[in-house]
Formats: structure tokens, sequence, C-alpha cells
């Protein structure tokens, strides 16, 4: 919806200065149409999509590895069985790093009770695989007071990030300097590895996560 | 002392023409600077963007076949859900077949991000950075950067607005550009490899800054130059795309670091 309405937006702004109104918000099928307009309204999974338009499928089928903070090589599915709160970060992020992991505990953590907390994992995973070596991310979680039996924070190759970024719909951009400018995500998993909630931004309630959890227990 | 000068200045021939060479069918592009339409920090406003070699026509719907054959986990009836929506393909008659629906010598479309950059892996490549794409695509026929032909500008426009009920044109049948690179404009939309990167400026520390550029009009009226507006829309359709999605007229073409880097 968001999406959308962007879109209705950028082409209002658009519309002043070319010819374009008209062609742009057309709806049709994507074989059929304009060369704008079936492309972009094409782009956006058309009805009975769910809230974040995101595949049915298991983000663990697509088998990526990556290395955990003792230097461990490292499935992704290492918590396949449980409950699993994914996320990306880079830890010299000054501001939303130590954020998102006090959301996770004081937001999502502390609003379960301690059976489903008990069964519950979490997944931080970096955008700068160049910086944050196992090392980096083992003096963090524990600066941090973080459970490593039930968290795991986790580097990868540079691909296998862009990869988990996409499936997670993770917006990221390296900035000059070594900083990274991205969106905020976090996601709960099923056992088997679905996403069945979504939470864009920290500014946002956690509770479709929480609600997750707490009826369902995953 | 002639011979010496001599060889010497065979060497260097050879180095030079040796550094030329590019995979066949490729084009070497730039170095050169793209000037980001939103600059996505004071720093940016003109990226250096090094030498690479690029594809001198999109894949086509043959290319990708041949891809699909050898990579069964890529075939429309074994893809995962998780790597393409449910158009995948959908164009052709079947599985590895692409029918009537389907030229040999089209691009290839309805596509996923995840499938392009499969493609290229498998071809020893990778998807373009929009940085690289962008610079390949500011070229006209006889110029690097075309931003001062306001004819040629004209002429993406109009098929930015143009009716495309009819089939897809065949890859490679445009003028090529100043790099030799074919059909960056008027005939499809192109993957690239960082295409979640777009409209994320700013800084995300502060919360929303995403969501401020991502829904607010401000970002508009701050663009760099008002007369790009092809470049406006080329960064609005990329912002709308997630890596599953497949669209009738967005494909993909290939790019490769030079070997020297």
């Amino acid at each position: 919806m968001t999406k959308k309405l962007f879109f209705l937006l950028m082409f209002a702004v658009g519309a002043q200065f070319t010819p374009l109104r008209g062609a742009a918000l057309q709806r049709s099928s994507p074989l059929a149409g304009y060369a704008v307009a079936p492309t972009i309204s094409g782009a956006m999974p058309q009805g009975g999509a769910t809230s974040w338009n995101g595949a049915p499928a298991s983000i663990y089928a697509g088998g990526w590895e990556l290395t955990d903070q003792d230097g461990t090589k490292t499935p992704l599915d290492v918590f396949k069985g449980s409950p699993v709160i994914i996320t990306m970060f880079y830890s010299s992020c000054p501001y939303s790093c130590p954020l998102l992991i006090e959301s996770i505990k004081n937001k999502i953590e502390k609003k379960t009770s301690p059976s489903v907390r008990k069964n519950l994992r979490v997944l931080l995973i970096t955008f700068d695989p160049t910086r944050d070596t196992p090392e980096k991310l083992k003096k963090l979680a524990s600066e941090k007071s973080i459970d490593l039996t039930r968290w795991k924070l986790l580097t990868a190759k540079e691909d296998v990030v862009r990869d988990i970024a996409a499936v997670l719909q993770v917006k990221y951009r390296p900035l000059p300097g070594g900083d990274f400018s991205h969106s905020s995500i976090i996601a709960l998993l099923n056992p088997d590895g679905v996403i069945t909630a979504r939470v864009d931004g920290l500014n946002q309630p956690f509770e479709p996560i929480v609600e997750k959890l707490v009826i369902t227990g995953r | 002392m002639k011979r010496v000068v001599f060889f010497i200045a065979m060497i260097g021939v050879c180095i030079v023409a040796e550094a030329e060479v590019s995979p066949p069918n490729m084009s070497r592009v730039g170095p050169g600077p793209y000037r980001p339409l939103y600059p996505p920090t004071d720093k940016e406003k003109e990226i250096a963007v090094d030498a690479f070699f690029l594809d001198r026509r999109p894949v086509t719907n043959t290319e990708f076949l041949a891809f699909v054959r050898e990579n069964a986990k890529w075939r429309r009836d074994k893809i995962s859900g998780l790597f393409a929506d449910e158009r995948y393909l959908s164009h052709w008659t079947g599985s590895l077949d692409l029918g009537p629906g389907a030229d040999a010598e089209q691009p290839v479309t309805f596509v996923s991000w995840f499938a392009a950059k499969a493609y290229c892996e498998s071809r020893g490549g990778r998807l373009p950075y929009e940085a690289e794409w962008e610079l390949a695509a500011a070229a006209n026929e006889s110029s690097a950067d075309a931003k001062d032909d306001p004819v040629w500008q004209r002429r993406i426009l109009d098929w930015y607005s143009k009716p495309a009920g009819r089939p897809l044109g065949k890859v490679g049948r445009s003028v090529p550009n100043y790099w030799g690179v074919f059909d960056l404009h008027g005939l499809i939309w192109e993957w690239v490899y960082d295409y979640n990167a777009a409209l994320v400026g700013g800084d995300n520390r502060e919360q929303g800054g995403t969501e401020k550029l991502r829904f607010c009009g401000t970002g508009a009226l701050k663009a760099s130059d008002k007369n790009k507006y092809a470049d406006f829309m080329r960064i609005a359709f990329r912002s709308s795309l997630e890596a599953r999605y497949t669209v009738g007229h967005l494909g993909f073409r290939c790019a490769r670091d030079l070997e020297d880097k």
C-alpha cells in the first residue's frame, strides 16, 4: 500500500514536468498496455498478497552458509525447528545497532512468556563482512550481554549478505567512509523458516511479531 | 638503438592491445563519473566508476534457455518460490520450450533478480552495479555523456511513454552507443546487482530516514537535475522491485570486472 502511495506521489510530482500523465497510472496485464505502466504496476504483487508481499517459501531453501561469532561455519537454518528473529545490522553503527539489540530484548523477548522465550532464537547478520570479523562480533555480544546459547551474530561473504538482504527485503548501500545506509527489518521465521511477521523500522510497534509469538508460541 | 626503440614501442603496443581486449560480446565501459539524480550523501554527487566489461546486448530467450537446461533448479517448474514469483518465464510455452510467444532473439524477461544473478555467475560474470549501468546508459552514439543532447533525451522519454502492447524487439538491432553497447534504452528495463540500494539515502540511524526518502515528495524537489526525468523513472522503478519479482519488460545483461582488477 505504501508503495502504491509512493508511486502516486512520485508520478504526481513527475507529471508536473512531463507529458507522461495518464500512461503512468494504468494497470493491466504485464503483456499489454503501456511500456511504463505495466512494468511498474506489474512489479507490485496483485491481490491476496500478505502484508509484506513476501515469498511463501522457507528462506532456508537458499542454503546459505555464514560464519558465527566463534568463527564456526553456520548454515542459515542452524535454528531450524525453533521460531527465529532475524535481522541485519553492522556493529560499528553507533545508533541503530544498540537500539536494535535493545529492541529485540525489551520489545520482543520481554513481552513473551519464559517458555516462549526459552524456545526463541535470534540471528543478527552483519552488512559489513570486512570489518565485522567473528572476533568483533564476539566482543559485541559480550558487551551487550547477549545470551549466545540462543543468539548468533553472523558474518558471511558479501554476495551471501546481498542474497539474504534480498529475501528479507532489506534495502542497503555502503556509504563512502565505511558506514552503511540501510532499512531496519526485523522478521520472525516460523520453525520451518517461513517469514510470518515483519517489522520495517525500529520506530514501529513490534506487536505483529510479539502477537505471533504469544498466540502460537512460534 | 633504433631497434631497441622499435622493440620498446612494440611492447607498448602489445600491452595496450592486451588491456583493450574484451571478452566476446562485451564492451569495455568507463572509467567515468556517475552523477546520481538523488545524491545519497554530499560525498556522492559524483561517483567514480572504474572501467568494467558489459554485455553488448541483453541476455536473450535462447541464451537463458541454455542456462535453464544446464541448471534444472532454475526451470520454471522447479524454481523455489523464494527465488521467483509465479510469473517467472511465464511467456515460454513450456519449462524448456520457448514456443511462439518468445522469440529466440528477444531479450529474456519475466526473470527474477536471483535468476539473473545466477545466470551471470554461471557465465563467469555478475550483474552490473547501478552506477555501472547508469554510466553505460548515459552515453549516446557519439559521446560518453549525452546529458546535453536533448534529442537523445527526448527519444528515451518517447520510449517510456510509448504503448508496449506490441511484441518486444530483438536484441542488437539498435545503434550501439559510444561504448559499443546496444539496447540500454528503448527495449527493456534491466536488473542491476544493487537494485535494493535504490532510494536508501541519508542516514537510517535517524529513524525513518529511509521512509522519508521513500515516500516523501521532498526527494523529488532535491533532484540534482530536473531534466533527468528518465533517470527518475528508472530509480522509481528499481525502488519498486523485490528480488523475486518477474516483470514482462524487465530483463538483464551481465558485467565483468577487468582482468587486472
